[in-house]
């Protein structure tokens, strides 16, 4: 059979039904058709500045409708896609634009203002309207070949650098082809995910070449209200969420996916305990476990779970989606009986081609499949996990082979942590470990050495560098200044050794003077598992993120009686301050009940 | 358990397909079917740098063909 491109699936919906709803964004509503003319126009101005087979188009703008007409128009035009991440400082976006060879920049007002990296041309997508409606609304349409790029993401690279996953028109198109998709339960599909991370492959592409609607959530972090509205508002019918922000929902709030047929989870270690939580407060839907690398095509394996639910101690990852298939191999690259733990391998469709510009990186993780049925020469990607079959033919996730773990569900090569350290003057060793606290959340703590035996560290500043050159997940939450690093007989960092982590050392302990703030000082302990929080603490510098964001302002609606939301907690994050906000919301603790 | 593909003091090859892609490969394993040795056995270093000096575009060569016809 012939292959069918993205943009001819997508052109068959528009014929089927160009009046059906593709996009839902805040005051927004694109039938198939305007969409479809939109993208047209776009892709017919792209292809004027060059764009064709195999050219990049960085897109950096707001999660909004734009993203879709954005990633489909590139995909018109015949190039591909690379995704910049809105919170990636800008030192980051510009090296992943100069990787790319200084593509064409599709922005908006919103990212403008704030500032973007230097581009070849840069469009202003939600202020070029004028300039677009000269542009024919037909299809530009070169014919795709499958083995062109859709997308290139970046992640977190070993090597110090960040490294580009090249991925295929056949990969997206096989992965949004799957049958698990032919339910039914993926016609109304809520985007909550950073498009810059693969997920959006899913939020994006599944819905639009199956008819569907992408309900486009509000940019910025949300909060598990938010989260509810958008579902019951938007009736959604799937949403995906990252193993941590489903854990907190099901803690918190496992009724407010009683709306959505199928709840989808994965990208870091899936709690059974969660799983059981979400199905026995919604006993209907399906909660669907996925795994996968950005390397296969974000999905490799998936496990569809359904109540009654009997939690074992792991959540398998379940069976290969279709066309693809993993092994688990010892380290003589020979198959492993059910039960053993070896590294986990995926072949077939969705293997991406590669690293992009990296011929080494590529040869080193994406190998010759010794077990390929015919002769054809196919590829495996070696994942680094650890695997091993169940007795029912699962694949059940075990660990990681090397210093890759996931903060947050976000890739991070703890290498290309300590190599930035190293770059600071006056930093002779840095070592990088990932520590779980309380709430078994990893935070990254480093360790360094300084230069010359009477050298000193400024740590605000080597944290002041760090945070310059990567993305607010990869800065340690920690940092610990060591003469030396312990070493192990054969002389290696000895990880294991290294000093506990000093998480709450940045902590400038004023007790509190009310009741009020005695509470959110306990709560903001609880959320951030340390031993106590005084009212100048700032929730971020003790390592609060979003996830705890989140459960720190449900809690404060629990217990306080006033919602905060999130945005405001960035301009409001000691207790003192958030004291003042409940105050003046007219919430707070009595003395005495 | 080290991986055979990271072990640093190991002996490996570089292998080629129809397509020209390049695969790092443990020099005491069989090659798999439709992959044959470009380079090696020669120690792991050398031959990542062989892979950067030969492969120089990662396209496969069957959509370069097509690109370029």
């Amino acid at each position: 059979m012939a292959f069918s491109s993205i943009q001819s699936r997508f052109a068959d919906q528009v014929v089927r039904a160009p009046d059906a709803v593709a996009v839902s964004s805040a005051g927004v509503r694109l039938t198939y058709r305007e969409l479809d003319e939109r993208a047209n126009r776009l892709a017919h101005r792209l292809r004027e500045l060059g764009v064709g087979p195999e050219v990049p188009v960085a897109v950096l703008v707001e999660r909004s409708a734009a993203v879709i007409t954005a990633f489909l128009a590139i995909v018109k035009a015949g190039g591909y896609y690379l995704p910049l991440h809105s919170a990636y400082p800008p030192e980051r976006q510009q090296w992943i634009m100069n990787q790319s060879g200084g593509p064409v920049l599709l922005t908006d007002t919103a990212m403008l203002a704030r500032g973007v990296p230097a581009a070849r041309a840069t469009i202003v997508l939600d202020t070029a309207d004028q300039e677009l409606s000269t542009r024919p609304a037909s299809d530009p349409g070169p014919a795709a070949h499958p083995d062109q790029l859709a997308y290139v993401m970046y992640t977190s690279g070993s090597t110090g650098q960040p490294k580009g996953v090249a991925v295929t028109q056949r990969d997206v198109v096989t992965l949004a082809t799957d049958r698990i998709w032919d339910s039914g339960r993926h016609q109304r599909v809520l985007m909550v995910a950073e498009y810059a991370f693969d997920v959006s492959t899913y939020e994006v592409w599944v819905p639009l070449l199956h008819g569907g609607t992408v309900v486009v959530a509000p940019h910025g972090d949300l909060d598990v209200g938010t989260l509810r509205r958008l579902l019951v508002d938007n009736e959604i019918s799937c949403v995906h969420l990252t193993a941590g922000l489903f854990r907190v929902v099901a803690e918190e709030a496992p009724e407010s996916l009683a709306i959505v047929r199928e709840v989808m989870t994965g990208g870091d270690v899936v709690a059974p305990g969660a799983v059981q939580r979400v199905l026995d407060a919604c006993p209907g839907i399906t909660v669907r476990a996925l795994y996968g690398p950005t390397e296969t095509t974000l999905f490799a394996t998936n496990s569809p779970i359904t109540a009654p639910y009997r939690p074992g101690s792991t959540v398998p990852i379940g069976r290969p989606m279709d066309g693809m298939r993993v092994y688990v191999l010892d380290d003589r690259l020979r198959r492993v009986e059910a039960g053993v733990v070896g590294e986990l391998y995926v072949t077939g469709a969705g293997v991406a081609r590669g690293y992009a510009g990296r011929p080494d990186l590529t040869a080193e993780r994406f190998v010759a499949d010794p077990f390929a049925a015919d002769a054809t020469g196919e590829r495996m990607y070696r994942t680094g996990d650890l695997a091993r079959w169940t007795a029912d033919g699962l694949v059940d996730f075990v660990g990681r082979a090397d210093d890759q773990v996931k903060i947050r569900g976000f890739r991070v090569e703890l290498a290309e942590v300590e190599s930035v350290l190293a770059r600071y003057a006056g930093v002779a060793h840095a070592v990088v470990v990932a520590r779980d606290n309380e709430q078994g959340d990893k935070r990254l703590a480093a360790y360094v050495v300084p230069d010359g035996p009477a050298g000193e560290v400024d740590v605000p500043g080597l944290r002041a560098h760090v945070a310059d050159a990567l993305p607010e997940y990869m800065v340690p939450a920690a940092f610990t200044v060591l003469e030396t690093l312990p070493l192990t007989p054969n002389g290696k960092v000895d990880r294991d050794a290294l000093p506990a982590p000093d998480f709450e050392n940045v902590s400038t302990y004023r007790a509190p003077r009310d009741a009020t703030e005695e509470t959110l000082c306990r709560i903001f302990a609880d959320v951030l598992g340390v031993p106590q929080v005084g009212i100048d603490d700032s929730f971020f510098d003790l390592g609060g993120q979003s996830l705890l964001a989140m459960r720190l302002t449900l809690r404060v609606e629990a217990e306080l009686g006033v919602r905060v939301p999130i945005a405001e907690l960035f301009d409001a994050p000691t207790p003192i301050q958030l004291a003042d906000l409940v105050k003046q919301a007219g919430g707070g603790s009595r003395l005495s009940a | 358990m080290t991986n055979p593909f990271d072990d640093q003091n190991g002996s490996y090859t570089v292998l080629t397909n129809v397509d020209g892609q390049h695969s790092l490969w443990p020099a005491d394993i069989d090659a798999p079917a439709g992959w044959a040795i470009v380079h090696g056995p020669a120690d792991r270093g050398t031959c990542l740098e062989y892979v950067k000096q030969n492969w120089t575009d990662i396209r496969p060569r069957s959509l370069v063909a097509h690109l370029d016809a």
